[in-house]
Parts: structure tokens; sequence; C-alpha cells
């Protein structure tokens, strides 16, 4: 019963009418900038994060969620009407989605897509309040030892996650702690690698970076050759599936939720590898696998409802563990610390309120989007015609007020411009920004909770393979990492990465 | 012919892992290090320093043997002029104000592009003026200088 009464609590909050309008306002904003062609909910998010300062930490966060979802369902609009995934976890979706939309049912695959969407949406928010109270208990029993090697199987994680090289992902991530050590260092009050400079005392703003890495060098990159032209589009017909597509969906669907809500959770889970794994599973169960990829409604309903069941249970090792598995919920984190509420395994106590507010609005968040995003589908349709030459100068302003609006100073612009560029070399070098991001935000805890294992146990290394949950957590890691060194899922991973670039 | 490794990918971001590395481990040579037990402030980056430039060495080393694929062309202007427009803007938009700002931000970014439209520029810089003033100032009143005064 005391699930319901969490739950209660919840509603209570999320319901308020002015969480609502946040809630609705987010999900409406990170649809509009989602459907842009190239951007992705990093993107999104940091772009659209400065217009939550205002308000109180409950209600922004509420709106960031709204963002976040309303982002990633934008996104397969795009990959479904265009053929142009603005991330990873909308990719998969591109491949059958778009093949409905050129065979004249563009308007089935947006429904389908959607209701998916909502079915995993609300599903796996039962799962989120469900599981994130277990979790919390069991962190609490953890010590900075144990907190040390969880982070760093999630880093591993999401190194063998990333694209491309895992030895260039390692090194993004070590880049990333290196920048996560600029500022005033806690414990001895060092100043480290400032330089000289005030500002950077309290270390490297992230949304600098994330904005410089996924905003600007994009434009860089792009800004050459996608402003000629505007992108070709199916035109939607008939929104409503037919009975026969309802039938193949529905059972996809169930499965992407499932399989989804699993692989959230887990270290360097997330949106992307949930899709992609769906769509695997959903070619394997098909009785006829001929038909992916020639516009399998199956390809468009399990892969789009296991994103969507991944981005909502990702929520849970952030919020109760304060260790985000993947980039998106790096920027989430970032954005709570912004507004002063450090996740982890007390917030469920100390701030129930916040906390279950915030799930309960993601069902009422996905519940929106789906209100939403079928009548208004005209208008997404007419954003993402917006000529590039337009829009990213749109993009350059938000960004450069929105860094601004931060501390009310314009150093934050100024360091953005610094990553935009080195972001550019990073795609260039064919490195992914990701995993650099996620070691940034980690990197001030992981120190932290080294340098305090390591003082409990007089310096003996030792103690992070003696403490047995701390030896499981470096167990896995280390199994993870024999995994992909090992040949055979080696060329596994190779393989799904070359079905998606 | 082969490529040499500093022209193809790999070898390109082994050299930035390296020098990076090296310059991180350098940097925290210079703090106190402390010991295993009682950590000083260069202990942890030391340890990152170190690792990335034995990333970057290896990164670089698989990089030369193998015809590796040679780095994309470099966009130098399109990187250059969307840089160099941020970069006013934050300069002008305390000091000229947002109405300055803005345009400038718009128009130079706008000169990146391959082909530049002129009407659709100007267009462009008015209307997101505009929606800057209603958004920033007007919506979430923050303090920015219209124009100098």
């Amino acid at each position: 019963m005391e699930f319901l009464s969490n739950l209660a609590i919840g509603f209570g909050t999320s319901l308020q009418p002015a969480n609502l309008l946040y809630c609705f306002v987010g999900v409406l904003l990170g649809t509009a900038i989602g459907v842009l062609p190239g951007l992705g909910p990093l993107a999104t998010i940091s772009m659209l994060l400065p217009l939550t300062y205002a308000l109180d930490p409950i209600s922004a966060l509420i709106m960031l969620a709204g963002i976040y979802y309303g982002a990633q369902y934008g996104g397969s609009t795009t990959a479904i009407l265009v053929n142009l995934p603005g991330e990873a976890s909308s990719v998969v979706t591109a491949i059958d989605g778009h093949k409905m939309a050129g065979a004249g049912r563009a308007g089935a695959a947006l429904a389908i897509a959607a209701l998916a969407s909502v079915f995993a949406g609300v599903v796996s928010t039962f799962f989120v309040a469900g599981f994130s109270p277990t979790l919390a208990k069991v962190a609490l029993s953890f010590g900075p030892a144990e907190y040390f090697s969880l982070m760093v199987v999630g880093l591993i994680a999401a190194i063998i996650l990333a694209h491309g090289s895992l030895l260039k992902a390692i090194g993004m991530v070590l880049v990333g702690l290196a920048l996560g050590c600029v500022g005033i260092d806690t414990n001895s009050g060092a100043y480290r690698f400032t330089f000289g400079s005030l500002e950077l005392s309290t270390g490297i703003e992230f949304v600098s970076v994330a904005m410089g890495l996924f905003a600007f060098a994009d434009i860089v990159a792009n800004v050459g050759d996608k402003t000629t032209g505007t992108p070709k589009m199916h035109a939607i017909s008939r929104l409503w599936p037919s009975r026969q597509d309802f039938r193949e969906a529905t059972p996809a669907a169930a499965r992407g939720t499932i399989l989804g809500s699993i692989l959230g959770i887990l270290p360097g889970g997330g949106a992307a590898l949930a899709s992609f794994s769906a769509y695997t599973l959903e070619k394997r169960v098909s009785k006829n696998p001929g038909k992916f990829g020639q516009g399998a409604v199956e390809g468009v309903a399990g892969p789009e409802a296991a994103n969507n069941a991944a981005a909502q249970t990702s929520f849970i090792p952030m919020l109760t563990l304060g260790i985000p598995s993947n980039g998106t919920m790096a920027l989430m984190m970032g954005a709570m610390m912004i507004h002063n509420i450090a996740p982890g395994p007390q917030i469920i106590s100390t701030q129930p309120v916040l906390f279950w507010g915030l799930i309960t609005s993601m069902l009422v968040g996905n519940v929106l989007l789906v209100l939403l995003n079928l009548p208004l589908v005209g208008l997404w349709v007419k954003l993402i015609s917006v000529p590039y030459r337009v829009l990213f100068p749109a993009i350059l302003m938000f960004c450069v007020i929105g860094l601004y609006s931060i501390q009310n100073q314009t150093f934050e612009i100024l360091v953005a411009a610094v990553f935009g560029v080195v972001g550019y070399m990073f795609m260039r070098m064919r490195c992914e920004p990701a995993p650099l991001l996620l070691g940034f935000i980690l990197g001030p805890m992981l120190e932290s909770n080294l340098k305090r294992a390591m003082l409990l146990a007089r310096g003996d290394a030792t103690t992070f393979v003696t403490r047995p949950i701390s030896a499981a957590m470096l167990a896995v890691a280390v199994l993870l990492l024999l995994t992909v060194i090992l040949p055979q899922f080696r060329k596994k991973r190779e393989e799904v990465f070359a079905e998606e670039g | 012919m082969k490529t040499p490794f500093y022209r193809t990918s790999d070898g390109q971001s082994g050299i930035f892992f390296t020098a990076f590395g090296a310059f991180v481990a350098w940097q925290a040579a210079q703090y106190p290090l402390g010991r295993a037990a009682q950590m000083g402030p260069g202990y942890f980056p030391l340890i990152i320093g170190a690792m990335l430039v034995v990333v970057g060495l290896i990164v670089m080393g698989k990089s030369i043997p193998a015809d590796a694929s040679k780095s994309d062309p470099l966009d130098w202007r399109a990187a250059a002029l969307v840089t160099i427009a941020i970069l006013a803007s934050a300069l002008l938009l305390l000091t000229a104000g947002l109405l300055v700002a803005i345009p400038v931000l718009v128009i130079v970014s706008s000169l990146a592009a391959r082909e530049i439209h002129w009407r659709t520029t100007i267009l462009t810089a008015v209307f997101l003026t505009v929606m800057a003033w209603l958004v920033f100032i007007v919506g979430l009143g923050l303090r920015i200088p219209l124009i100098w005064s």
C-alpha cells in the first residue's frame, strides 16, 4: 500500500495546474526542437535547459523530463518522415518507419510510434516507481569503495556501447575525467587547472561543454552542406493504423517495453541500446523476418516502445544511485545539480514530493505526448521543412543567450565556443563525444569516492576487491571488457554498429 | 601511396590524447600529490593524465601500419566563421546590447553557409532578434541591455 500512497503524493504534485502546464510546455518544446533534423535529445535538452532556471526545482525537473521524451519522440517523427534520425535511438525507427512512409503509410507509422511510446511510457513508469525504492535501500549500504566500483562499471559499459573504436572511447572518458578536475579541489581547497581564471575556479560549466560539443560542433560540421536544399518529405494521408497493424504492433510493443525497461537500468544502457536490441528481437521472433527493412510494423512498434521504456527506466540509477548511465542522464543530473538537488539513495526519503512528483509526471507527460503529437503532426511537418540556413542561426541564438543566463555572464559562451571547435575536431577524428560528457559529470564523484575509500582503507588499494559488493562490480567490469576483447563478441558489436552507420 | 598516420583520424586522435594527457599529467605534477591514503589535489589528475598518454600512444601506434582512412577535409571557413560569430556576440551582448549582438551572430554565422541568401539572412536576423527580446527579456526577465546607453 506504500506504493499507492507514494503515487498519490506524486500525482498530488504532478497534477497541480502549474506543473501540468510546465509538463505540457516541456513536451511541446522538446518535440518542436527534437523534430528539427539533426537535433537529438542531448542537443535539445542543453538548448532548452536555461529556460528552466527560473522555475522551482520540481517544476524544472518535470519540464526537463518532458523535454527529454518530447525530443525523443520528435526525433522518431523526423526519422519516419524524412529518414534523418537525430540520434542513435531513432536510427532503427528510420529503417522500417521510413519504408512505411514511402509506401504511403506515413500516418500509420507515426501513430504506431506514438501509441507504442505511450504504452511503454506508462508501463515503465510503474516499473520505475516500484524498483527505485528497493534499489535505493540497497544503495544506502554502499560505502565509497562500492560507489567507486559502480562508477567504473558505468564508465566501462559506456565505453563498450560507444560507436567506433573502443580505445578512442576510453580516451574520451579520460578526457572528460580530466576536464572534471578543473576548479577548486573540494578536499584541499587547491586551485586546479584554473590558470588564474576566477570563473574557472568553480569548474567548467557543464552546459558549456554540452552545448559546445553537441550543438555548436554539429553546426560547424553541417553548415557547409546542409544549407542547400530542403529534405524531401513523404505526405501524410491517413493517421489511424489498420486493424491488421494493431494486431502486429501490440505484441511487439509489449516485448519492446519489457526489453527496454530492463536495458534502461543497466549502466551504459539507455534508449539507443534498447531500440537496437528490440529491433533484433523482433526480427528473430518474427515468422516472416524478410519483411523487416521493407516497412514492417513491428520494426517501428518494438524499437519505439523499447527506447521510450529505456528512457524512462534509465532515470532509476541516476535518481537512486546518483550515477547517470548515459550522456543524456548525465545532462539531466547536471540539471538537477544546478537546482541544488543531489540525486542519490537519500532522495526518496528526503525529497519524497520531488521524487514521486517527477516519476508520476512521466506518466502524465507520456499521455500529453500522444494527445499533443497526433493532432499537431501537421505543425511538426512544417518545422521539419524549415530550411537549415534559418534553423542554425536560431539554434545559435538560443544557445548564446541560454549560456549567458546561467550566471549572467558571458564567460560561459566563450567556453562553449572553445568546446564547439574541440567538438568539431572530435567529429573529424571519429571520437564519440557522449563518453566525454559522462566522464566529465562522474569525474568529481569518482575522485572523491576514490579518496574516501583509500582513506578508510589506509592506503590499501585491495579494499576494492576485498569488499564483496565492490569486488562483484569490478568483476562485472572486467567481464564486460573481456567480452569485447574476445573476437566473437567483437564481431557482433561491429555488425550492430555497421547496421546503424 | 600510404596516408601518413598523422593525416588519419586515428593517428590524429592518438596525438591529441597523448598531448592532452601529457599536459594534464605535467600540470597535476605541480600540485601536492599526497600519498595513496591521503591523496593530494595532484594525485587523481596525474593518474588520469598518465592513462591518457598510454591510451593515446596505443591509438597512435595502431594507426601507423594500417592504411586507415584519411580524415575528412577540414572546413576551416565554417569553423572560423561560426566561432567568430559566437565570440563576437558574447563580447557585444553586454557592451553593445541585444539589438546588436543577435544580428551580428546571425549575419556572421550565415556567411559560413555555402550559398548566401541575403534576403533570408536579414529577415532571419530581424525575426530572431525580436524573438530573443520577447522570450528572454520580456518573458524570462533576463538582465541584458537592449542597446548601449
